[in-house]
């Protein structure tokens, strides 16, 4: 006889029990998903809408979510299109009004009202900003999550090499930021 | 030393970047979240279909077609063009294409090797052969 307790997949498979496990999977995945969005976007109101986007499109696609990929590999390639697809349309909007989108960033930075960094916490995320977007999504993924190289490349779907030379440049970029802010 | 540990040692950088966010905002977030999704799921009945419901697809498709052919004779004889004119049926079949694609969603994420070596190939960036 088979006692295993259905996992959180099994139950979100299940119409009958998929809302009771769609809270446990908020209560699990809301806090990493936001952090991987807000690094990106840098502003929490617009984390806050893109994290409901996330959710709102996991629970919608639940029907087309098999278990071949691993929840939470699933839920964050969602939450990472819903980021870009966001930094995407800014860079539109900024090169309509011919602003630089580096500089646009930065003005967010300054502008967020949920910080208490430091100087150097401040400097730091200016330097992350000035990184193209893939790559700030690179590093934040290695350097604040601590996620395995093959992880990060189940996720992204690229390879180990490309993200290694990635996140070694990312390092040198931001060194090199630093060091001329000092 | 590694990358990590060069950033925090040489330029002192904390393991956060002094992001915070509202006092109880990932309870109050899985609140909302949960007042927006539907109270129940609907659970899809099986119908038993007589074989009239189970053909007609492919009848209105056959029709489909052989509208479609008609429509592309006609407009070929009015126009005065053989029918074996490369011209006279290539938008038809574009306007088919393409009217089933709005609305499509895709969850692939939009990123490859290319795109990562194309950032640093453009800051002219040269790959160690240790990587």
């Amino acid at each position: 006889m088979n006692n295993e307790e259905p996992t959180l997949e099994d139950r979100l498979r299940d119409p009958q029990t998929r809302r009771e496990a769609f809270a446990e999977l908020l209560k699990r995945f809301s806090e990493p998903l936001y952090w991987q969005i807000r690094r990106m976007v840098n502003d929490h109101d617009d984390a806050d809408d893109l994290l409901q986007n996330t959710f709102m499109k996991a629970w919608t696609a639940m029907d087309d979510f098999r278990g071949d990929a691993k929840l939470s590999t699933w839920l964050h390639k969602i939450a990472i299109n819903e980021a870009l697809s966001h930094l995407d349309k800014q860079k539109r909007h900024a090169t309509e009004s011919l602003d630089n989108t580096e500089y646009s960033a930065i003005n967010t930075i300054e502008a967020d009202e949920w910080f208490d960094g430091d100087e150097a916490a401040a400097h730091f995320r200016e330097a992350i900003a000035t990184l193209p977007t893939k790559q700030q999504l690179v590093f934040n993924m290695k350097y604040f999550d601590e996620m395995k190289y093959e992880d990060i490349a189940e996720i992204t779907g690229t390879s180990v090499g490309a993200l290694k030379a990635t996140y070694h440049f990312a390092v040198k970029k931001i060194e090199q930021f630093l060091r001329s802010r000092n | 030393m590694s990358d990590k540990d060069n950033l925090q040692s040489v330029h002192g950088l904390p393991k956060s970047n002094g992001m915070t966010v509202p006092e109880g905002y990932f309870d109050d977030f899985a609140r909302r979240m949960m007042e927006r999704i539907p109270e129940t799921v609907p659970v899809p009945e099986k119908v038993k279909l007589s074989t009239w419901q189970k053909i007609r697809p492919y009848v209105y498709m056959a029709a489909m077609f052989a509208g479609v052919y008609l429509l592309m004779n006609i407009f070929t004889l009015t126009a005065g063009l053989g029918p074996n004119s490369p011209d006279s049926s290539a938008p038809l079949f574009a306007d088919l294409v393409n009217t089933n694609t709005a609305g499509y969603v895709d969850d692939y994420l939009s990123i490859s090797d290319i795109d990562l070596y194309d950032d640093l190939y453009e800051a002219g960036y040269e790959i160690p052969e240790s990587l």
